[in-house]
């Protein structure tokens, strides 16, 4: 038997053929060979959750993840969760009209998280939210914001684009929205 | 540079540990990519276990078959179907976080052998057997004899931990089992120490009882003073309390980075104090809605 030599990856719905070392770490290929630099390297031991990213849908942290054993398998980055036109997907709105992201570096992993999340439960309680994403690290401490734009992005998703209303937030600032970060 | 392969058959996969033999096996990766990152192993082979078809679960009739392959994700939802699996899947979703939990395995976990290993101390109460399979045979082990050290099993180069083992008697479907850990917060934490229960109370009396320690000895292990004293009796406020004071002789911890030795024996005593007199409750519980004992 020889050893393996290349990779076949679908990755954000695009079959890539990497001919590569396959005992490189996912996230190496991802930012390194494809250029998909969403996913970012923090802690290196999948303590952090910045490297998150949707293995055949499933979050699973790519730094731990070793290219060669997820041979064939799809893979979705934060690059691959904009909507049809291009334009940004439901949770990445809702990270950024709710204000959901400070220094921005734990944002792509947190918004990979939460989409994983909404696709098992359409209507999480706080409680979900925060055990499903402990295993993302904010170090601006902006967990508040962050929990509250899980449960918007839940809203607009659910009414399918059609934007979620003041009173759904009784702690209120649904009108405040942080804007500015639209490019992507 | 690390040759690594991901066979399709289980004849290929041996055949590659036994003419490597420090091959390592790659399973979810979880431990294995931090040591390699740390230069912990340094291995010429790698044998990922993938495609092997290690990853069913087979609900028998007096025990569950679990492949080696099977995450901690799928292993946390597992005690909706086998009630008696539950502090198996109280422990699975102790491991890390989602991320996490999607990837590591339960083989790993054994191989991978720290004496903080979640799912390994459930597994240990709940009297579990390990399958090793090599070229010319199979062979099962007690888990109790396979954990050797931290890190340290009884696995052979050639072998590969194709299954985990967990006797489900019908005496047994109304024991109580819970997993507790203790550690500095409560999301994705290594335990400071922790404790798996199984205690089965029948006509006011302790028929089975099951404690495995996390945390506090080289490997995980049973609290067997505890558990045999307890054994026939009934559970008096009294009687937990002796228990749970041996099971603290029976831990024999070190001072670390992450607790002093002292506190590990605090947190042991206070965990199978808690096991028990929630062994007890649901117990009474039981009784109240079912009439019977």
């Amino acid at each position: 038997m020889k050893p393996m030599e290349k990779v076949t990856l679908t990755v954000n719905g695009v079959r890539r053929e990497i001919v590569t070392d396959p005992t490189r770490r996912l996230l190496d290929v991802l930012r390194e060979d494809l250029g998909l630099t969403g996913p970012k390297e923090s802690c290196g031991a999948g303590e952090c959750g910045a490297c998150s990213v949707l293995l055949d849908g499933q979050p699973v942290n790519s730094c731990l993840v070793m290219v060669g054993s997820v041979d064939g398998s799809s893979v979705v980055t934060v690059e691959g969760l904009s909507d049809e036109a291009g334009g940004l997907g439901p949770v990445q709105r809702a990270f950024v009209e709710r204000g959901a992201v400070q220094c921005g570096f734990c944002t792509p992993g947190m918004v990979v998280t939460a989409t994983a999340l909404l696709e098992h439960e359409q209507d999480p309680d706080d409680a979900t939210i925060k055990t499903k994403m402990a295993g993302n690290i904010c170090r601006c401490t902006g967990y508040a914001k962050i929990v509250e734009a899980v449960r918007w992005a839940a809203k607009i998703r659910r009414e399918e684009g059609h934007g979620p209303q003041p009173e759904d937030f009784p702690s209120g600032r649904a009108d405040e929205v942080t804007g500015g970060i639209h490019e992507r | 540079m690390t040759d690594f392969f991901r066979p399709a058959t289980m004849d290929e996969a041996l055949d590659l540990l036994s003419d490597n033999p420090d091959a390592m096996c790659l399973s979810g990766g979880t431990d294995l990519m931090v040591g390699l990152r740390a230069g912990k192993f340094r291995p010429d082979v790698i044998v990922d276990l993938g495609r092997l078809g290690l990853d069913a679960i087979d609900i028998l009739a007096d025990k569950v078959r679990i492949g080696a392959t099977v995450t901690m994700s799928r292993l946390s939802g597992l005690a909706d179907t086998v009630p008696r699996l539950g502090l198996l899947g109280q422990a699975a979703a102790t491991v890390g976080a989602w991320q996490i939990q999607n990837r590591a395995t339960i083989g790993g976990n054994l191989c991978n052998a720290s004496p903080a290993a979640d799912a390994v101390c459930a597994l240990l109460a709940l009297d579990a057997e390990v399958e090793l399979t090599r070229r010319s045979e199979t062979r099962t082990v007690a888990l109790r004899d396979f954990l050797l050290g931290p890190g340290k099993t009884d696995r052979k180069p050639d072998e590969i931990l194709t299954a985990v083992i967990v006797p489900t008697p019908e005496e047994d479907s109304d024991a109580y089992g819970s997993y507790r850990k203790e550690g500095s917060r409560n999301a994705m934490v290594i335990a400071v120490a922790s404790v798996a229960g199984l205690t089965r109370i029948s006509g006011g009396k302790v028929r089975h009882c099951a404690l495995a320690l996390g945390s506090v000895a080289p490997t995980t292990i049973r609290a067997k003073t505890a558990e045999s004293f307890v054994v026939g009796k009934e559970l008096s406020d009294d009687v937990v309390a002796q228990a749970a004071r041996l099971a603290r002789d029976d831990a024999t911890p070190i001072d670390d980075l992450r607790a002093s030795a002292v506190y590990r024996r605090d947190v042991i005593e206070a965990l199978v104090t808690e096991h028990l007199i929630e062994a007890r409750q649901a117990r009474a519980q039981d009784e109240r809605s079912g009439g019977q004992a």
